[in-house]
């Protein structure tokens, strides 16, 4: 497990909390091991993950030991703009905001009042 | 040519079965007659609407006051300064409200949460809520339900109005 905890981006942040980590880490794109992941060979002979036999299940870290760069699951570069995703995550962004909208104005009304004069 | 019509006037049209309680005829009703019934409903259910127009859409707005001139109208009403005195003690509830709130929610995000902006989040909602749950403790500590809150403010905002313009003149 060590040894490949060692070649994670998260490597230097491990004893950080884990919501911390993925603001620590997240800037450093590493082109070469990305083009290695893809196009290698050599990276099915590896093992990427340990047996499963003794892997715990409940821990607080990932599950699976990760792997340097392996791909993660939204693979947005990847795909074209679909007009239902697009519609999708507007819709999401606009019922946040009108649901902020319409709870902050009763809010405003009481704390104005209490913190007006 | 007007003798050949039926001599009974048409039957009213049919009502859906929600308004057959509504003696009066609603569908015949047209959109102004309706509005002249419920405006007076409107405008006392909107009524508070009022104290926002007086306090913040002043055509100048009133010069700042500080804390010593709310003190001075406290002490010199003796109706509307306790009213303002005990709703100015409120806010402290709600502002230990939103501390505690903030700490408890902000502090379960951050131990357990995977996600940073969540953190933020949850922190700031946990502020907002317990917030809220402060000033419903005060208002009950100090009986604020009683107290007409706009009417107290409004009444410091006219007593410094006056005060201003005499110092003015």
């Amino acid at each position: 497990m060590e040894k490949y905890y060692s070649k994670t981006k998260f490597a230097p942040f491990r004893d950080a909390p884990f919501a911390l980590r993925g603001a620590l880490g997240s800037s450093n794109t590493n082109l070469e091991q990305t083009r290695g992941y893809t196009s290698s060979p050599l990276g099915a002979l590896r093992p990427k993950v340990p047996p499963s036999g003794r892997r715990p299940l409940h821990t607080s870290g990932p599950l699976s030991a990760p792997v340097a760069n392996r791909p993660l699951s939204p693979h947005l570069p990847l795909k074209k703009p679909q007009l239902s995703a697009t519609f999708s995550i507007s819709h999401r962004i606009f019922g946040v905001a009108l649901g902020v909208a319409i709870i902050s104005v009763p809010l405003a009304t009481k704390f104005s009042i209490m913190f007006g004069v | 040519p007007t003798a050949a019509r039926a001599p009974t006037p048409p039957p009213p049209p049919r009502r859906r079965k929600e308004s057959k309680g509504i003696s009066e005829p609603a569908a015949a009703m047209g959109i102004g007659e309706h509005f002249e019934g419920v405006k007076q409903h409107w405008a006392r259910n909107l009524a508070f609407l009022d104290y926002f127009k007086k306090v913040y859409g002043r055509a100048e707005p009133l010069p700042k006051w500080s804390d010593a001139d709310v003190e001075e109208f406290i002490a010199s009403d003796p109706v509307y300064g306790p009213q303002l005195k005990v709703l100015r003690e409120s806010r402290k509830f709600a502002l230990g409200g939103a501390l505690v709130g903030a700490a408890h929610l902000g502090g379960v995000a951050f131990k357990y949460s995977k996600a940073p902006h969540g953190v933020l989040l949850a922190t700031g909602f946990g502020a907002i809520t317990g917030a809220v749950l402060g000033a419903e403790v005060a208002e009950h500590w100090y009986q604020l339900y009683k107290v007409d809150k706009q009417g107290a403010n409004l009444r410091f905002i006219y007593w410094w109005e006056d005060k201003v313009s005499g110092q003015k003149s």
